[in-house]
């Protein structure tokens, strides 16, 4: 018996849905790929704000003075940074240097500056939404905001302070 | 027979369409198990992320319990829930006193064969440290996210007492022994339990030897003999200083006393 040619309608319809369905996955795969990208975009909120806490905490560690006011942090201690060759030279008993440490935040940049006997740093650390401090005792809390892509995502990190 | 031309002229056939549609769709379905895989990693890593910076967070603050009132403070650390940002997650902190063993500083080589060993346990310190867990995990079923453990020490700077007793006397016979002990306070006139202790003997215009030394370093035994330069066992009557040496966060004190030898 000669075969007609073309589909049938029951074919075709089949044919219709198998095809249905594979735009369906491929809709479904392309909607999975734009949250990805998003969650990369909060995952990077994270990581900045952690990084950031790890910093002040250091400074805080290494200090034996604090001052802390609404907008900025200032801590004084020993300089933690002093390279081996630099102590060796001045003798491992000599005292340590004193550094002072201040965080300030202006027109939307948290600045990280140095200052020792020698040298004064100042450095932007990273671009904020806002940056507030307030000292609870030995604690402080401070709260900063990051706003990228239309989206503000809020930390507050707890100091222990000198 | 046909030729080839004619073959392809004649279109797809049912079979060869679902054969194709079944190709692709597995195509995608790997391509889309990747992707949520992916995202799912990227998620949790975002979500640990963040649980690491509240439960750091949680440790600041036992830091800051402990600087206050470290002898009294576990009980307020342990079991209590801290501030999570995680709405389905909690944060509980567990807190507990670290033994610490100080190391042996005896050698069985300093014995020779066939001697007696004297009693080498270890001295540990018992209040000097607590162990604390912080964990990050789900309030339905309680699943852990994340969990970290760290040493907290007392750090807060402290002023302490040494004094010696003597329950035998300050009068030896030759050979003879006396026991001495060291008690301390610290500034709130409470016995600190975790010292560091040392002692010797000071001549004045005699001599004597620590005989025993306890283990925890709280009482020794001082007796009325020494070695000379010639290697000779030795007495002289008169008097020396025996000596204890204290260290705690940081800070030395020394105690002593007259013996009398006769």
């Amino acid at each position: 018996m000669k075969r007609r040619g073309g589909f049938t309608i029951i074919e075709a319809l089949f044919t219709m849905v198998i095809f249905s369905l594979v735009l369906s996955a491929l809709a479904y795969s392309l909607s999975m790929l734009s949250r990805v990208s998003l969650a990369r975009k909060d995952f990077g909120f994270e990581l900045e704000a952690l990084q950031l806490t790890q910093l002040i905490r250091d400074d805080a560690r290494n200090a034996s003075q604090v001052s802390a006011s609404a907008g900025s942090l200032v801590f004084v201690g020993q300089d933690g940074e002093k390279s081996l060759t630099e102590r060796l030279e001045a003798g491992l008993s000599a005292p340590g240097s004193m550094a002072t440490v201040r965080y300030e935040f202006v027109e939307g940049w948290l600045y990280r500056t140095k200052s020792t006997d020698l040298k004064t740093e100042r450095a932007p650390v990273y671009q904020l939404a806002s940056f507030e401090v307030e000292q609870n005792g030995r604690l402080a809390k401070v709260k900063f905001s990051s706003e990228k892509s239309n989206k503000t995502e809020t930390f507050e990190t707890v100091v222990q302070l000198p | 027979m046909s030729s080839p031309r004619k073959v392809f002229s004649r279109g797809a056939t049912l079979l060869e369409v679902l054969f194709a549609s079944f190709l692709l769709i597995t195509a995608l379905s790997l391509t889309i198990f990747l992707i949520h895989h992916s995202f799912q990693s990227e998620a949790d890593s975002g979500l640990k992320v963040r649980a690491l910076h509240d439960a750091q967070n949680a440790l600041e603050e036992i830091r800051a319990v402990a600087y206050a009132d470290f002898k009294g403070g576990l009980g307020s650390v342990d079991g209590r829930l801290w501030p999570c940002t995680l709405p389905d997650y909690l944060i509980e902190s567990s807190a507990k006193w670290q033994p610490l063993d100080l190391p042996c500083s005896e050698l069985e080589s300093q014995y020779d064969e066939g001697r007696a060993l004297p009693n080498l346990a270890r001295k540990v310190l018992t209040q000097s440290t607590w162990k604390v867990d912080v964990e990050v995990r789900r309030k339905d079923d309680g699943k852990p996210l994340l969990h970290l453990t760290t040493l907290v020490a007392d750090l807060a700077p402290d002023t302490f007492e040494l004094r010696m007793l003597a329950p035998d006397g300050l009068k030896v016979g030759p050979e003879g022994e006396l026991r001495f002990r060291a008690v301390a306070y610290d500034s709130s006139n409470e016995v600190i339990e975790d010292l560091i202790l040392t002692w010797y003997v000071e001549p004045i215009n005699s001599f004597g030897s620590v005989h025993v030394m306890r283990r925890d370093g709280w009482e020794c035994v001082y007796k009325n003999i020494y070695q000379d330069y010639g290697n000779r066992f030795a007495t002289t009557p008169g008097q020396c200083r025996i000596v204890v040496r204290g260290e705690y966060k940081g800070r030395v004190q020394y105690a002593t006393m007259e013996i009398t030898n006769e």
